[in-house]
């Protein structure tokens, strides 16, 4: 790979990830409206809050954590875009392999959580205790997705993977167990309803958010549209062949993003102990029995 | 591993030194104090927990890959269980540690002296070292298995060679930092100047907060997954903790007594007895050398 390759993944593939992630809270808040019967806002509304939110004149900040943390919450998640296979850029995405992404995807969550304790209020704090829960709640039955599909495709590089899809056949045909589980796995890493009991404004004032203002706030905006995108990239990759070009592969990981969106508007949230019970127990079984079909 | 450990050690050591208290329901918010202490600790967090780019992170994959592509689904799922139930609790040492509200009695202490923070800086730089070249200790792995008769890894100075999937730490690392750097930019050139605040200027509900209120969420951190496993520690797990606990209390008195009891010949004699018993173990072979 020459300099000038690696110099455009670098460059692009953040760039690329965080103008579909704002067509992706876009598409989100249009579906959102839609359900709830309202209009919903306009084409750069999503672009609009963030440039708003760093522009503010209000800007608390807590310590020096609190703003590393914030730092480390988006570049965790820059550092994964870098890694996930898209459509001509897949030379770095190589180096890693889904053991070290899934791995990356805590980094953000541990960035957030530091920023958020250094803001000393008890809210966010609980917030962050009911998200870490929430992570180990979801990320068994994502684990058990990653090896059953690691396993079928007999490598951890996301790359081969994918390559192995476009030669024969989709991963969600092979193992639709698994695919569904994933699914399941997905709704809580995104944290939408049902799974969104560590934001619950009412509750606890937004939680983790509580004390975040001005671009603090703009940087989980942009975190989300990140997240998002890494979410239906890795979807796309692992069951859906990933891209051969970019016009289907853009079309399968919005429709991955559209199906949690599509469920969470119209649930209530669980409490705590029942996401756990709940996600330990029908995707958990479910991986489990697809794994079975794959070993 | 060791290294992790000992790092998170000092630290706590570093912090009841400091404080007098090992409760961690009575400490909180002393990153502000101590933040060399601080960083160190959370070297040793990252580390425990196994994520890019300390040491931690090389060893839990190569556990990792070699219980996938071997095909042990159960182990491969209690290892991950072990590695999420880490995060969880040593999420609560920093955060009950260093983060959330400072009390009032802990405002005037400050930083561990140098000859307590080199080592643990020194052993965190060793931390983050070799899992940022893995290849360092890697070699030592390598001859070990070629002197135990097992094919060696194929090593190379930033990770592991593989045919499907291998790891090269010092790609994964320089992209989290190249993704912690871009992160940093838009942070602080593209937003606007933050204003740094009094901790008891907080969200209260309306309400202010003084240095008398207690404002920190501490005990019994993860309530809504105890309500659901707490229960399954009961019986014999209990019972077995007690074992432990009893067994290492016990240990660490008996050196504690032979260490400071100023009787020369007591502790001659003992280290006497060590060395020979290391002497006779390495010559049957027990301890490889």
């Amino acid at each position: 790979m020459s300099w000038s390759e690696l110099l455009a993944e670098l460059f692009f593939m953040p760039a690329i990830a965080f103008v579909v992630g704002l067509f992706m809270v876009l598409m989100m808040r249009k579906i959102a409206a839609k359900i709830q019967r309202r209009v919903g806002p306009p084409f750069f509304q999503p672009l609009y809050d963030i440039v708003k939110l760093y522009q503010k004149d209000t800007q608390v900040s807590h310590g020096l954590w609190h703003d590393i943390g914030i730092v480390m919450a988006v570049g965790g998640y820059i550092g994964a875009e870098i890694l996930l296979p898209v459509p001509g850029f897949d030379g770095i995405a190589d180096k890693g392999g889904i053991i070290t992404l899934s791995y990356f995807l805590m980094i953000p969550s541990l960035g957030m959580a530091l920023g958020v304790g250094q803001c000393a209020n008890p809210n966010g704090s609980i917030g962050i205790s009911r998200a870490l829960t929430a992570m180990l709640a979801y990320d068994i039955p994502f684990i058990i997705v990653v090896f059953g599909v690691a396993w079928h495709f007999q490598s951890t590089s996301l790359v081969e993977m994918v390559e192995y899809q476009q030669v024969h056949q989709w991963g969600i045909f092979e193992m639709p167990l698994l695919a569904f589980a994933g699914l399941f796995a997905l709704q809580g890493m995104m944290g939408k309803h049902p799974f969104e009991i560590y934001v619950a404004p009412a509750e606890i004032a937004t939680g983790p958010m509580v004390e975040m203002s001005g671009k603090y706030m703009g940087g989980l905006f942009v975190m989300q549209s990140f997240q998002f995108y890494t979410a239906g990239v890795l979807y796309t990759s692992l069951f859906l062949g990933g891209g051969e070009n970019w016009i289907t592969f853009l079309i399968k990981c919005f429709a991955v993003i559209a199906i949690p969106i599509s469920i969470a508007y119209v649930f209530p949230r669980f409490r705590t102990e029942d996401v756990v019970r709940l996600l330990w127990k029908w995707p958990v079984m479910m991986g489990l029995i697809g794994l079975a079909f794959v070993m | 591993m060791i290294t992790v450990k000992a790092v998170l050690f000092l630290t706590v050591v570093s912090v009841i030194y400091r404080t007098g208290t090992s409760d961690l329901n009575r400490l909180g918010g002393l990153v502000t104090q101590m933040p060399w202490t601080f960083l160190v600790m959370l070297i040793g967090i990252i580390g425990l927990a196994g994520l890019p780019p300390m040491n931690g992170f090389v060893s839990k994959w190569l556990v990792y890959r070699s219980l996938l592509i071997n095909g042990h689904p159960l182990l491969f799922v209690a290892a991950v269980i072990g590695t999420l139930g880490t995060i969880l609790s040593v999420y609560k040492l920093i955060h009950n540690t260093f983060l959330g509200q400072l009390r009032l009695e802990f405002q005037q202490i400050k930083e561990v002296p140098l000859s307590m923070l080199t080592p643990m800086l020194v052993l965190a730089i060793l931390v983050f070292i070799t899992g940022f070249m893995p290849g360092t200790v890697l070699s030592w792995i390598a001859q070990i298995q070629t002197h135990i008769g097992l094919p060696a890894v194929q090593y190379h100075l930033g990770g592991i060679d593989y045919v499907k999937g291998g790891l090269d730490m010092i790609w994964v690392s320089s992209i989290l930092f190249y993704g912690f750097a871009v992160g940093a930019i838009i942070f602080y050139v593209i937003g606007g100047k933050s204003k740094r605040i009094h901790p008891y200027d907080n969200y209260a509900g309306g309400h202010f907060l003084t240095a008398d209120v207690q404002y920190h969420y501490s005990n019994n951190f993860y309530p809504g997954l105890m309500h659901l496993i707490g229960n399954w520690y009961r019986g014999s797990f209990k019972w077995f903790e007690s074992v432990l606990v009893s067994f290492v209390g016990f240990a660490a008195k008996t050196t504690e007594n032979i260490f400071r009891s100023q009787q020369p010949i007591r502790l001659l004699s003992f280290i006497i007895v060590l060395v020979l018993s290391f002497v006779y173990f390495s010559s049957i072979g027990v301890i490889a050398r």
